[in-house]
């Protein structure tokens, strides 16, 4: 057991950091520090500087443009984009869209797609929940018929982030009815230009408008935009959904954000109750405590034998929740000031803009607090999680 | 960075595991609890095994291994509810004297520490002071020869009923309340007044009364004997919080037969989902608990300051997922789970005991908040 970082990965680790010191913007820095969700022009361009220097997804493999990071410096990575308060890219390309299809495509596939992401050059977003299909989603009924050389696409997707932006989906669809629900399903890389598909856009609760319904009618998908064997996708998307639990469970958020608590504590204890101080100091404590918790549970998962790991899959069971609880205790600590819609529209540039408000750390704090809910629903609702450690753990 | 074990230290757990299977199911554990004393026969099979010498460097007859070993293998004690001190003798006492310099009489008392042929049990807790080591319960002074002796009392002393030597933690001579030496007393005949008895565990415990006992100041070496007793009750914490992690695992796995065979409204109760989702509750915190070991273990290799922040939060950690894996343990196996003569409360106890053992939730709270100080945020 070794519990030191080897030269290799603290020189990445300066690197990186060097890097974010000297590249990141700091406009950026400040909206992604405040909690806004990243906007599309800025999303491009940082996703392009980083393209710049080959780090927009450094852990694929060499052989597919990336840097071959190992498991703890694709760790180290992401954790210095925390502590600098650096947006990290939208995963639908690096983490899923990208080895789903480094992994299942074929060489034409891998040459179109691969690069584009690489460079910042094209977006993606994800084609699974349907309105009957959210934690069920083998009940998905987006139909893909054969038609010659191509699938035309019929039926639709939501809560789909980002599809508003997006260049192509990796979609989900029904190529066939099959007695196992599981079966029959194919994917196909949809071009998100193509005549007939509708987006719509869906505003949440934070304020922000991320999400969208998107309609497919009679779109035509070449054959050649089918990722693997027909009616296999199942499994190539439970592979490429299990690769991605590997990544760092939002640790870099979760730290960011208590970072956040422990500079409001600080400035606000003097006004403060010194009851409320103590109270506040303890779920401060805990909620440090408990990413201590993760953050090893993390590192075990990423370093550890694999004999030795049965039941880790159970990790980001909390990792969700407490994510979570790190939003409400930042807009605990704000307290009445945290109650305002702060507008993303408002979001000023000029960095002398006053809200009327004493605390800098106000806006944001609430659209974080109200967009973490969507943590412990998106990617299979948290009770299904459970239902699905019960079951792996102790066939319950 | 690497948190894989090693071959041996695989074959080390796996044959622990085995050893204590056999050797101590349930039953004999029921039987040991009605007997006094620390069950020679089993703790002479420990020393066989070379586990109570483990930690010892080889030319004190032992095999040079560290804390993951001993966490391996505390995680096993803590699965079948050993009753011996092992984590007290060995880790704690153990730890102290091999943070001291090399004399005849530390390297002799390591010795037969690790044969087995010693008890040595360490006093810390007095009457009214919490987790406070020498809060003035306890003071040592000096004869008109120069001898040094302890007054006063300490209590809940692991191990304390049958120990050979007992380490001290008093107030030295000329000393305030809050200053803290360590002193070794040879129990025999009427070296002091000692009263046993159990913690709701089973485990056996003394109270100490000493009056002008002859004593050994173990003070001398570069460290002071603060800081001394500091380190060694960490590496004890960590060990606890792997003997917590074999308590939980043995909750979880008796309670996950309980509901894959009871049944109740027809049907087994593993097939209710409000069960199944408690279960899957008990595992994630398991895991987490598991996950604290690492950082506890890592934690050891730390300077002073984040050694103690780090192995606070581990004990945070475990200690919160021990009592709600041990409550809900008893609470899903319903009213069998009340009883004397099943295992699950006799699991929740142990982890009640951990809890209060070198520092409760409120304490490593109190210790982790003093190294993670409020100002230090100003800076970012």
């Amino acid at each position: 057991m070794d519990f030191s970082l080897s030269q290799d990965d603290c020189r990445f680790r300066d690197e990186v950091r060097e890097f974010l010191r000297a590249e990141l913007p700091a406009e950026l820095r400040e909206r992604h520090r405040q909690g806004f969700h990243i906007r599309d022009d800025d999303h491009r361009r940082w996703t392009q500087i980083l393209g710049r220097k080959g780090w927009v997804a450094p852990e694929w493999p060499r052989e597919h443009g990336g840097l071959g990071l190992t498991p703890i410096q694709r760790y180290l990575f992401d954790e210095e984009f925390g502590a600098a308060d650096a947006p990290t890219i939208l995963s639908f390309g690096r983490n899923l869209a990208g080895p789903l299809i480094y992994t299942f495509g074929t060489p034409e596939q891998r040459a179109r797609f691969l690069p584009p992401i690489l460079a910042g050059a094209e977006f993606w977003c994800q084609g699974f929940s349907e309105p009957n299909a959210g934690s069920d989603l083998a009940s998905l009924q987006t139909r893909a018929e054969p038609h010659g050389d191509a699938y035309v696409l019929n039926g639709g997707k939501i809560w789909t982030t980002e599809a508003h932006h997006a260049d192509f989906m990796f979609c989900l669809a029904r190529t066939s009815a099959e007695e196992k629900r599981q079966n029959g399903l194919s994917f196909l890389l949809v071009d998100m230009k193509s005549p007939g598909i509708t987006v719509r856009p869906i505003w949440s609760i934070d304020g922000e408008h991320h999400l969208n319904e998107v309609f497919f009618d009679d779109v035509v998908v070449p054959a050649d935009r089918r990722v693997g064997e027909e009616g296999q996708a199942w499994s190539y998307a439970k592979f490429v959904l299990t690769n991605e639990r590997t990544s760092a469970a939002g640790l870099d958020r979760m730290k960011a954000g208590l970072r956040r608590a422990r500079r409001l504590l600080v400035r606000l204890a003097p006004g403060l109750d010194p009851t409320a101080v103590t109270q506040f100091r303890r779920r401060l404590a805990q909620l440090e405590v408990d990413t201590i918790a993760l953050e090893w549970a993390v590192l075990r998962v990423l370093t550890a034998d694999a004999r030795e790991m049965a039941g880790a899959s159970a990790l980001k069971l909390r990792g969700s929740a407490l994510a979570q609880r790190v939003a409400e205790l930042v807009v605990d600590l704000l307290g009445p000031e945290a109650l305002p819609q702060f507008s993303d529209e408002g979001y000023p540039h000029n960095a002398d803009h006053n809200y009327g408000f004493a605390d800098p750390d106000a806006p944001g704090a609430m659209t974080t607090h109200l967009y973490r809910r969507a943590l412990t629903i998106a990617g299979g609702a948290y009770e299904v999680q459970r239902g699905i450690v019960a079951k792996q753990m102790f066939g319950l | 960075m690497n948190l894989s074990l090693t071959e041996e230290q695989l074959l080390l757990r796996d044959s622990a595991r085995r050893f204590l299977r056999e050797q101590y199911s349930f039953d004999v554990r029921r039987q040991r609890l009605g007997d006094r004393g620390m069950g020679g026969e089993l703790w002479t099979q420990f020393a066989n095994m070379g586990w109570l010498a483990m930690s010892l460097d080889e030319e004190l007859g032992g095999s040079g291994a560290g804390p993951v070993e001993i966490a391996l293998l505390c995680e096993e004690l803590g699965r079948v509810l050993a009753l011996e001190p092992f984590v007290d003798s060995i880790v704690l006492a153990g730890s102290l004297l091999q943070a001291m310099p090399s004399t005849q009489l530390r390297d002799d008392l390591l010795r037969g520490l690790g044969a087995g042929e010693i008890v040595i049990a360490v006093a810390v807790l007095e009457p009214g002071a919490r987790y406070a080591g020498a809060a003035g319960g306890v003071v040592a002074g000096l004869t008109s020869e120069g001898c040094t002796e302890l007054t006063g009392r300490k209590i809940l002393v692991r191990g304390g009923g049958e120990a050979d030597m007992v380490i001290v933690a008093a107030v030295p001579p000329e000393g305030n309340p809050g200053d803290l030496g360590l002193y070794l007393v040879t129990m025999h005949g009427d070296s002091c007044a000692r009263r046993t008895y159990s913690t709701v565990d089973g485990c056996e415990v003394a109270d100490l009364s000493f009056d002008r006992t002859a004593a050994v100041d173990l003070a001398g070496g570069p460290m002071s004997a603060a800081a001394i007793l500091d380190e060694a009750l960490d590496r004890a914490t960590v060990a606890l919080c792997a003997e917590a992690v074999g308590c939980m695992e043995a909750v979880i796995e008796l309670t996950a037969v309980h509901l894959r065979t009871r049944k109740q409204f027809g049907k087994t109760l593993g097939s209710f989902q409000a069960l199944q989702h408690r279960m899957a509750e008990m595992h994630v915190e398991c895991e987490y608990a598991r996950a604290m070991i690492y950082k506890g273990l890592q934690s050891l290799t730390l300077p002073a300051d984040e050694r103690q922040k780090g192995v606070s939060a581990a004990k945070i950690r475990v200690c919160q997922a021990g009592l709600e894996v041990g409550a809900q343990g008893i609470q899903l196996h319903g009213g069998i789970g009340m009883t004397e003569e099943y295992p699950v409360g006799h699991y929740y106890r142990r982890l009640l005991v951990i809890e209060k053992t070198y520092g409760d939730l409120a304490h490593h709270f109190g210790r982790f908040e003093a190294r993670s100080p409020l100002i230090e945020a100003q800076r970012q």
